[in-house]
């Protein structure tokens, strides 16, 4: 049984459908990505995950147990932590507090421990006193990452983390990623544009185009799927050009 | 039943009046994002410029009345959006809140030098003109105030469903810069609505002028009545506006009506209570909808530009503290009896500002009732304890912090805005219910209270000096908060409730809890107060009390301990000022002015940006960009 199971979920905004049937799992340990044109829906199933957004219809189940009507608190006591495409650090906080305060809000025994543990492991332990307000795109991306971490959760949602990494700090972070699920078990569902972090560390990808689930399999499976290929480049595209974008 | 017919058509005329007031907070908020708290005072002023007009000078209703709707009022409304409001679209709920409660001071203020307090009217359209319908005589006035309603209701049904311009209105307060794309021109259209909704405000106030004595307070308080019937509609939704305005007429209506069939032996007996809750069946309207409104989601988009001041270090606090000390015992040597008690006052002012310290700066949360705590504060202590003592400090810290807790129950449900608003309800509820009641407020005392001070305290310079150390001591409070956990997680649910709540963490309890201990420390900074003044009345615990405190401690800056000191004593002294140097009083106000619209800019305040001058010049940090981050999207897909 998969630890994350989104089963039919469909999002209307008024008459905009922006999630349209997404049926998908993410099973426990493994690394899944989320791929799809601007638009297609990737962010509002983040929210219908974490409950931020009200599915119109459908369920989420997570661990076996059906989320769909719980409170986004909830979610995350059960294990479940996010980041944000547009940014939701805390502003006011340095970043050291940013991973602090989230092991206060839990009442963990030591948060500065667990400050400084995870501000090494994200590589931020330079910027610890920085306003969060003050840093660059990338290091937000980390400071909520490592914030999500000190919830300690079983299933990590990440969106679009690496846009404002370079690329030697994106190769950092595809090892931390890799290394959150294999070794410490953690599931991560990663809605990414850099393709080749994302065929680096995913072992299923499923390719999101209006609202719904075109393509899934793996990184090669879903590289070389006619359907993926129209959703990017328009349907007379051949594959040639895909495998430009591909690569 | 023909009673029953009468209160029914006063309620659907009131609701009528309600309606029209009420479509234009909601026209102004839906384009432009900024709640205007001076909706009522911007129609009251155009009520005034109408009865200038029409009734001192004479001038013709078909002349009057035109050049106060089609001129005057939509010409304010421009200058306001221009000057005020277009910078607020993106602030922080407290920021544009508190810029229009400057509004609202300035337009009472300005209402009260033109046309000083006197006895005025204005008559109603064909006075005496009326027809019988069945038992009951509808004047033409009341018809022409329903009709009016049906044509506003029309007029915009048509302007935002039919036409371009009605449709790229709804559009602007979505996105402003794809609108603008478009060929569509964000700033003219918001400047529209506003100018629109001045003039709904000005007729609504001409409207309902002759029932009422041509009061500041009174048509000021109108936004309360709109307000309730917008929040039916969500403040965005024009017709259950309507709808809600409707309801909320023909309540008030048959509540007057009720009211008529209670014994006079129980009106008597409830000291004012009854009469003051038929005055407060709008307020308390207000109230109940607010409680059954379903569940706000959260949001996701964290405001920006609210970095707060750099904390001091607690060594830096001391030396300050120490030299703040000094210099009021100083300072205090060379003034009056007198004027050492204004000085007092004006400190006991910046205690009651570190309480929003606190709340508003820290937590984010608005209050426009904090003097109503500090009513609480005092009465409490006046009726118990008589005296300033320890026990009655706690105890008043322990009561009013407890009224916080209740009027922050609301936050359960509500947040920013809604909870901001929420206590402006409360403060015109105690107003009415509370102060002026016999049983529970001030008419207990024939209108006054006195709180002895502690024996210890022989001369007024000592009691300065009490206020002050009491001062020092609460700002380190603030500061020791601000410092450790609690004030991390304020902080951080002010900054992302989202986030907060992905992180597993409800922000409710903290909130609420914020609340508690802000109305808490106000409640003493009551106690102090009274004590300060000897003799305080229930007028001095209002509403109208609540607004500038709030103004001056934003303006000065609600984010630092310094803020509350400077704002206090700003707010106390400028009246000394504009009494005793006239030609210098000018100045204050332009200050005054100037930091309401720096706001926008920098809703640290004054004090915050006077003390970071000497920093301005810091290592450019790379900005986050959103247009970065969309950048990287288009290139990658």
């Amino acid at each position: 049984m998969s630890l994350l199971e989104v089963e039919e979920v469909v999002v209307r905004f008024g008459g905009v459908v922006a999630v349209n049937g997404a049926t998908f799992a993410v099973p426990a340990g493994e690394v899944v990505g989320l791929m799809g044109p601007n638009g297609a829906g990737k962010t509002t199933l983040f929210n219908v995950i974490t409950g931020l957004q009200e599915p119109t219809h459908g369920r989420v189940r997570f661990d076996g147990r059906d989320i769909t009507d719980e409170a986004p608190r909830k979610r995350a006591l059960a294990g479940i932590g996010r980041t944000f495409q547009r940014l939701e650090v805390f502003g006011s906080l340095s970043v050291g507090d940013n991973i602090r305060v989230a092991a206060e809000m839990r009442g963990l025994d030591s948060p500065e421990r667990v400050r400084d543990e995870l501000l090494e492991r994200v590589g931020l332990t330079a910027f610890a006193d920085t306003p969060a307000d003050a840093v660059p795109t990338g290091i937000a991306r980390l400071t909520e990452l490592a914030r999500a971490l000190a919830c300690d959760p079983r299933l990590l949602l990440l969106d679009e983390p690496s846009s404002g990494l370079n690329e030697q700090e994106t190769q950092a972070f595809a090892a931390l990623v890799r290394s959150l699920a294999e070794d410490e078990g953690r599931s991560v569902l990663i809605v990414e544009h850099d393709v080749e972090l994302v065929l680096g560390v995913c072992t299923t990808i499923h390719v999101l185009d209006f609202g719904t689930i075109i393509a899934s399999g793996t990184p090669e499976q879903v590289q070389s799927d006619p359907r993926v290929q129209d959703a990017y480049l328009g349907a007379d595209t051949g594959a040639a050009e895909l495998e430009e974008v591909f690569t | 039943m023909s009673e029953f017919l009468a209160f029914t058509v006063i309620g659907i005329v009131a609701g009528s009046t309600y309606a029209i007031a009420a479509s234009g907070l909601v026209l102004t908020y839906a384009t432009s994002n900024v709640f205007n708290i001076a909706h009522g005072a911007v129609g009251m002023v155009m009520t005034f410029l109408y009865w200038e007009v029409a009734v001192n000078r004479g001038w013709p209703v078909w002349l009057a009345l035109p050049f106060v709707l089609l001129v005057a009022a939509p010409v304010l409304g421009l200058f306001l959006e221009r000057v005020m409001m277009r910078r607020l679209t993106e602030a922080p709920v407290a920021i544009s809140l508190v810029v229009t409660v400057g509004l609202l001071v300035a337009c009472i203020g300005a209402a009260q030098v033109i046309w000083p307090p006197a006895g005025r009217n204005i008559l109603e359209f064909f006075p005496g003109k009326g027809v019988e319908l069945g038992p009951v005589r509808v004047t033409v006035h009341q018809i022409i105030t329903f009709a009016v309603a049906g044509l506003v209701a029309l007029g915009l049904y048509v302007l935002l469903n039919r036409t371009r311009t009605g449709t790229a209105m709804r559009a602007v307060v979505d996105n402003r810069e794809l609108l603008a794309l478009h060929g569509a021109r964000p700033g003219l259209l918001s400047g529209l609505s506003w100018a629109m909704g001045s003039s709904l405000a000005a007729l609504a106030g001409i409207l309902i002028a002759p029932q009422l004595t041509l009061g500041y307070a009174e048509l000021t308080l109108l936004v309360i009545s709109a307000y309730a019937a917008a929040m039916v509609g969500r403040l965005k939704n024009l017709p259950r506006t309507f709808l809600g305005a409707l309801v909320l007429g023909l309540l008030t209506s048959y509540g007057q009506w009720v009211v008529t069939y209670i014994p006079k032996d129980v009106v008597d007996a409830s000291g004012g209570l009854v009469q003051g809750t038929r005055v407060a069946l709008p307020t308390l309207f207000l109230l109940a909808v607010m409680l059954v409104m379903p569940h706000e989601k959260l949001r996701v988009g964290r405001i920006s530009g609210t970095t707060l001041p750099r904390l001091p270090s607690w060594r830096r606090t001391l030396i300050w503290s120490g030299v703040f000390l000094a210099a009021v015992w100083l300072v205090t040597g060379g003034l009056s009896q007198a004027d050492q008690s204004r000085f007092g006052q004006a400190l006991c002012l910046s205690l009651i500002m570190l309480s929003l310290v606190l709340l508003t700066g820290y937590g984010g949360d608005v209050s426009l009732c904090q003097m109503s705590f500090v009513g609480v504060g005092a009465i409490i202590t006046a009726r118990t304890f008589h005296a300033i003592t320890p026990l009655s400090v706690v105890s008043a810290f322990l009561v009013a912090g407890a009224v916080g807790v209740l009027v922050a129950v609301p936050a359960l449900r509500l947040r920013g805005l809604y909870l901001g608003l929420g206590t402006m309800a409360v403060a015109a509820a105690m107003d009415n219910m509370v102060f002026p009641t016999k049983l529970l407020g001030f008419r207990f005392y024939q209108g006054s209270i006195t709180i002895e001070r502690p024996s210890l305290i022989e001369s007024e310079r000592s009691m300065v000096m009490a206020v002050a150390v009491t001062f020092v001591l609460t700002a380190m409070v603030v500061l020791a908060i601000r410092r450790g956990k609690y004030g991390r997680i304020l902080l951080a649910s002010r900054d992302s409730q989202a986030a907060c709540a992905t992180l597993g963490f409800s922000t409710t309890t903290v909130r609420v809890l914020v609340f508690g201990v802000s109305a808490g420390l106000a409640g003493v900074a009551g106690v102090l107060y009274t004590g300060m003044r000897v003799s305080v009345g229930s007028e001095d615990f209002t509403f109208f009390k609540s607004l500038p405190l709030l103004l001056f401690a934003a303006v000065a800056g609600l984010t630092s301990v310094s803020g509350a000191l400077v704002g206090g004593l700003f707010y106390g002294t400028l009246p000394i000022i504009a009494d005793r140097y006239p030609s210098q009083a000018p100045l204050a106000y332009v200050v005054l002015l100037g930091g309401i619209l720096a706001l926008g800019g920098n809703p640290n305040g004054l004090v915050h940006q006077l003390f970071t001058l000497g920093r301005r010049v810091r290592p450019a940090l790379p900005q986050r960009s959103r247009d970065a981050d969309e950048g990287v999207l288009v290139v990658a897909a």
